[in-house]
Formats: C-alpha cells, structure tokens, sequence
C-alpha cells in the first residue's frame, strides 16, 4: 500500500493524542484515588456505590438511634432495678414492723422510713435523659410522677401519659426503648403498695401491714417482668449492633473495591503507557529523518 | 519532411511538456499537507507521427492529460461516516456536561443531598421535641431543595446553551452551501472547455465533507460537473448556483425565510446532535428530575399534613406544594413539570420548627408523625412516573415505577452514564472507521514525498536533456551554415 506522507504524520499524531488521553485518565485515578469519576466510567458500578453509600447512610443513623436507644434501655433497666431494691427495703421493713413486739412508736418510725424509700421510688421514676423525663410516655417535658395527699393516704398522681417511645432500628423495624411510667411503675402498683404500707404502720394496724406487704409482693413480681423485658432489650440491642457494625464494615469493603483507584495496578498501567508514548516520540522524530532529501546533494 | 527544424521542435516540445510535469510534481510538494488535496499527475503521451509511405517519424512528447488520484467510491464512504462522527462527539462532548451535573462520584451530589435529608428526620423521630434537631432538620431541606434547583437551573443553561451552538452551526452551513453553490458555477465554466478542473474538484469535495458533518446529506452530481446537496431527508441545500437561505430564530430552522420549523429535516451531524440534546437528552433528565421532586413533595406534605406540630399546628405543608396537589383526597397535581426548580421550604415552616408535624400530638416526646415520613425513605412501594423522550418532535411516553425515591434517582444516574459510555464508545468506534478509510483514502490520493522527490528528479534529467537535444540541433544547423 502507498503511504502518503501526511498519513505518516498524522498517526504518530492521533497516537500521541491517544497515549496522552490515556494517561491523562490514569493519572485522574491515581490523583483522584476513585476508578469512578463520572457515571461513564461503570455506570452499573456507579449504581451499586449509590446504593451502598445509601445503606452505608441508613446503617450508620441505625447505629447512631441505637446508641441513644442503649442509653434509655440502660436507665430505665437501672430506675427498675433500684426500685425494685427499694420495694425490697420496704418488705423486709414491713416484715419486720409486722411482728407483734413492734410499738406504735417504733412503727411511726418504720413508717418515716418507707415516707423517704416512697419519695426515692418516685425520683427513680422521675429519670431524665438529655432532659427528657424517660418514664413520661410521650410528654417527656412534664415530670411524669407527682406525689400527692389522698385522706391521710400518701399516693403518686401519673402525669404522663400511656405512649411509648420507638427508636428505629432497621428497614422497618422499630424498638421500643422506653415503656410509658404508667405502664412500668403504676401499673405495678409500687407507689400505692409503699404508701399504703406506710399508713398502715402510721395507724399501727397490724392487719393493714400484712395486706400492705402482699400488695408489695406482686409489685415486686410485676416490677421483675418488666426488668426482665428491659434486660431482653438491651440484648437485641447489643446483638443488633455487631450485626450492623460487621454490615458496614463488608460495605466499606465493597464500595472500595468498586471506587477506589487499586494504586499499584494504576502506577504499573500509568509507566507502562509512559513506555509507550515515549515511543511513540521517538518513532516520530525517527520518521521525521526519513527522507530522500537526506541523499540529495 | 522532417528536418533540423523539426528536431528544434520536438526539442522545444519536450522541454515545455517536462516544465509543466515539473510545475503538477512541484504543486503536489507545495500541497503534502493540504487537507482534502488530492495528487496530481500528469500524463504524456507522443505527439501523432508523420510521414511518408515509407516512414513514420515521431513528433515528440505533449501533456494529454493532468488527473487526480482519487477514489470517488471510497470518498463517498468517508463522506457518510462523517455525519455520523460529528453527531457522536457532539453528541459525548455534552453529555459529558450533563454528567458533571449528576455526579454522584464526589460524593456531593443530590444521592448526598437526600441520605442527609432522611437522617435528619431519623435524629427528629429520635427527640421529636429537641428544637436543635428541628432545626437541624429544616437546614438539610433546604440544601436538598436548592440542590434540586440547581441541578434544574443547570439542565436550563443547557439546553439554552444548545440554542448558541445550532445558531452557529446553522451560519456555517449557509456559508458552505454559498461556497459549494460558488464553486459549482466556476467548475461548470472551467469543464466547458472539456478539460478536469481537479482543484475546484478538490475544495468542493471538502466542503461537502464539513456539509456532512454538520448535516446528514447526500450529493450528486449532473453531466456538466454541478453538484446537488440534498439532507437525507430530501430538503434541497444547493442546486447548481442556487443555495437554500437557512435562517435560524426562536429556536427554529427556517428555510428561504420561511416561517415553517424545518428542524425536523436535520438528522445526525453537528446540528442534528444539538438538536437532539435539546429538545430529547436534556427535556427528558428535566422532566425525570421533575418527577423525582414533584413525587417527594406530594409524599412528604401528605404525610406531614396528618402531624402535628409542638405549637398543635396541623395539615401544614412542609414544602411548597405542586399546582393541583390535592391532600384531601391525597391525589397529587397532574403535572410536576418544573418542581426540580419550585422545590423549596413552605412558608409555614421555613424559619418556624415548632411547625414541624413530628408528632400526633402536642407532646413533645411524640414522634409519630417523624416515624411515618421517616420511613418513607426504604419504602418500596412509592409509584413515580418515568419519562421516555423517544424521537425530538415525539410526544414523550411515561411510564410508571414502583420503586423508592432512591431506586429511582439510582436509576436515572445509571442511565446516564449508559448513555455518555455509548456515546463516547459510538464516537471512537466511528472516529476508526474513518480512520481507515482515510488512510485508503491517502493511499490513492495522498501526497508522498519521496515519491515526489524522485519525480521530480525523473522530470529534472529528462528536461537537462532536452535541452541538450537544443543544443545539439544547434549546432547542426550551425554546421550547416558553415557551409560556403
């Protein structure tokens, strides 16, 4: 085949022009440290990392409800617990103020006792968070227990009210962290148990104190299953979590692989096309001596 | 008879004829590197012999004829490739454009945008009475709004940009088709006389081929050597010395001052990738960006409108909603076209978190409503139209996704970048077509120079001895006149 001379010319030039576009995109992986720098350059990749990055998103606020999810779950397993401690006190108090050589006197004694586990129970019951009232339902800004006279009888008004409080923690899955105060300490029947008691030794009625305890032993009862929902709680939780974490973790994993630049490969391509466009130069000025003029005189 | 007389002229005749042989040699030298210049070559023949009965004598060398080298059948393919080739580039060049739109590779684009927006909400569900995370949250809607407005106002510049390069593209062709109709006249008057007039050949050929990469066209040509430019959909471009007036206003292509758009009429080529940018890419990603935005305000407000806020306000819109969008019977407008630019915070709520329908109630440990918005970020089941911009001039055809907002968005990201690696893929692809063929092309029309080099040579002895020849025939005569 003829070869005119401008075809010569001109593919040394289209070579150059490609070799430079070559390295030019190397070296924007390299500098950039992405293998994805527009939509072109993999569009099914450039989706899957869209997806990923939106999961990677969703995982890390999972985390992030349940960390605060964690937080509540552990006060609320404590105000139990403590109160649960409280009604204890109170039993072994009753029991022992239930004998019949205790006095009138001795029982009015017992009785300012149970007055200060009674006020103890209720600030257990009043726990904030981050000041939030966690035992309010869903009027966390109103001190949820409120304690009142009722004819000599010391009780506690619920100011809350009967919701509790979701957290999120996955695609459609919600937990519930914090169970209304009604629910958990009313409902138990903890705060009239301790007040009756109280009255009860006030009056020094030996009968009185004997309900008064059995009114204890199923708040008591009652106040186990709720501390033992919590406990179960704390554990999804726990579990919840390393699942997620190690989620996000293979996620990570697999975004770099699909948008990071694999460096050593790039610098292995980037000085191999080097290689090439430096010989794609030298072909040219090699060409470029070639001529017929050279042997004319 | 033939005599020294004669021996001068054949001598003469030479001489002549090899400085012409010189003068193509020298001028396809002086034309290595014009593009679309096609070698010449110039053909001797002897002159008719005369004599006698008996003998027959030679009369020395003439030009018969100077012809190009070309190859009309390989020329015609390059001529098609052309359009294409330029629709391609353009065609990537753009799109290219569009891309640094909607890239999500840096990792602040409107993918960002929404995760942000869903978190935020996510951080309200989990302290529904927390004015921080109210307010943190009425910060990330409006990033995500102004995105979406500028993403729509760079998808107008676009467009409109589009309009400034076919206003352009429209002038060149006016002019090429002036000089096209120009050169039909000279070469029509240079052939009358039944010679080849190879250089206006030459230039028009090459205004043909920058004809086809604006417009896709065909020619051809009459007995006289005038040539015809037709689009390939038939509308006449240049007929003899006449050229058909394209003006371009308003967005339109006008033919002979007409007042019909004839844009329809341009396929492929420069003005027929401008075209199709204009008014089939970029319409559809608006249109798509629209649905995307006009969806996300109708499910947004629907949901908010059922909360209520700390300060007990109820059915408020949280961003400002479509035209038609009826909540009362949550039927959305009929048409989200522009939402991508309307999109924006309500007034209601803009600089107002109170209003914010986190819960169901006034209680501020109520994240109801929250919850229910929140989650609309996995839900699968939300229905968004998707437009197809099929042919530019067509009525664009919808067609329903179910699908989250993301899939969606992923959806209309991935398209693109489909559409930008053809593009760009077509381009090179056609870009070594021609390639090839050009380097056929050069082959049988291209200039050497070394083969030059020894023509010239060649051409260079062969006149040194004619004008030995003169000599010679001189001194003959000479001899003669020493005759006494």
């Amino acid at each position: 085949m003829r070869v005119a001379t401008r075809t010569l010319h001109q593919e040394i030039k289209r070579n150059i022009v490609e070799l430079a576009g070559g390295m030019n995109s190397l070296n924007e992986k390299i500098s950039t440290g992405k293998s994805l720098n527009r939509p072109s350059d993999n569009p099914l990749a450039v989706i899957d990392t869209l997806g990923i990055k939106s999961a990677l998103s969703r995982i890390d606020q999972y985390l992030r409800n349940m960390k605060l999810a964690s937080s509540w779950v552990n006060l609320s397993e404590n105000a139990i617990g403590q109160v649960q401690e409280i009604v204890e006190r109170a039993q072994e108090i009753g029991i022992q103020m239930a004998s019949d050589t205790q006095s009138a006197a001795t029982r009015a004694q017992g009785a300012k006792e149970i007055g200060s586990l009674l006020d103890q129970a209720i600030a257990l019951g009043n726990s904030e968070l981050g000041g939030r009232y966690i035992f309010a339902g869903y009027r966390v800004q109103t001190q949820p227990f409120l304690k009142i006279e009722q004819g000599g009888l010391t009780t506690v008004r619920y100011e809350g009210d009967g919701n509790n409080y979701d957290v999120q923690t996955g695609k459609g899955e919600y937990l519930t962290v914090g169970k209304n105060g009604g629910e958990v300490f009313i409902g138990a029947g903890v705060f009239d148990a301790l007040g009756s008691l109280k009255k009860a030794l006030e009056d020094n009625v030996q009968g009185d104190i004997q309900q008064a305890l059995g009114a204890l032993r199923s708040a008591h009862d009652r106040l186990q299953n709720q501390s033992a929902e919590v406990g179960a709680k704390a554990n999804r939780l726990e579990i919840n979590e390393s699942i997620l974490k190690r989620l996000s973790l293979d996620m990570t994993d697999r975004l770099s692989r699909l948008e990071d630049t694999d460096l050593a490969e790039a610098a292995l391509s980037l000085q191999k096309s080097e290689l090439s466009y430096q010989a794609a130069l030298m072909a040219a000025v090699k060409i470029n001596e070639l001529s017929l003029l050279n042997y004319l005189r | 008879m033939p005599g020294i007389s004669s021996v001068f002229n054949i001598a003469k005749g030479a001489l002549l004829t090899h400085q012409t042989a010189m003068n193509v040699t020298g001028n396809n030298i002086a034309n290595v590197n014009t593009p679309g210049y096609s070698r010449q070559k110039a053909k001797l023949g002897s002159n008719i012999s005369v004599g006698s009965s008996t003998i027959h004598l030679g009369m020395g060398v003439k030009i018969d004829s100077v012809v190009q080298q070309v190859d009309q059948f390989v020329n015609r393919s390059i001529f098609k490739k052309l359009s294409s080739l330029d629709e391609f580039t353009s065609r990537a060049s753009v799109l290219r454009h569009l891309e640094s739109i909607f890239n999500e590779t840096l990792d602040q684009g409107l993918a960002r945008g929404m995760n942000d927006f869903w978190r935020a909400w996510q951080d309200t569900v989990n302290n529904p009475g927390g004015y921080a995370e109210r307010t943190a949250l009425l910060d990330k809607s409006d990033l995500l709004a102004r995105r979406f407005n500028a993403m729509s106002n760079d998808l107008v510049l676009l467009r409109d940009n589009m309009n400034a390069n076919l206003s352009v593209s429209v002038e060149e062709l006016n002019l090429l088709t002036r000089q096209v109709a120009e050169l039909n006249e000279k070469v029509v008057m240079a052939e009358s006389t039944k010679t080849v007039a190879n250089d206006l050949r030459d230039q028009r050929a090459t205004l043909l081929e920058k004809i086809a990469g604006l417009v896709e066209s065909v020619y051809l040509e009459d007995g006289v050597g005038s040539v015809s430019v037709l689009t390939s959909t038939g509308i006449l471009l240049v007929d003899g010395n006449n050229y058909t007036r394209i003006g371009y206003s308003g967005g339109e292509i006008r033919l002979n001052g007409g007042i019909a758009d004839a844009s329809a009429n341009f396929k492929s080529g420069k003005i027929g990738a401008w075209l199709d940018i204009r008014d089939a890419v970029v319409p559809e990603y608006l249109a798509n960006l629209d649905e995307l935005a006009g969806s996300l305000i109708f499910q947004i407000n629907n949901l908010h409108r059922q909360g209520v806020g700390l300060n007990g306000e109820t059915g408020k819109n949280f961003f400002v909603p479509n035209p038609g969008d009826d909540y009362s019977n949550q039927t959305p407008g009929a048409s989200f076209s522009g939402a991508a630019l309307y999109f924006a915070l309500s007034d209601e709520v803009r600089g107002n978190p109170q209003t914010i329908a986190a819960g169901a109630s006034t209680a501020p440990g109520d994240n109801r409503g929250a919850q229910r918005i929140a989650s609309l970020q996995t839900d699968s089941s939300i229905s968004i139209r998707k437009w197809t911009y099929r042919d530019r001039g067509g009525q664009p055809e919808a067609a329903s996704f179910t699908t989250t907002f993301q899939g969606y968005y992923e959806t209309m990201v991935g398209e693109l970048g489909i559409l930008a690696r053809s593009a760009n893929e077509g381009g090179a692809f056609q870009q070594s077509l021609l390639d090839n063929l050009s380097k056929l092309r050069d082959s049988i029309s291209g200039v050497n120079m070394d083969e030059e080099l020894a023509e010239l040579l060649m051409v260079q002895r062969a006149h040194q001895a004619a004008a030995k020849l003169v000599a010679i025939a001189d001194e003959m005569l000479q001899t003669i006149l020493q005759i006494r």
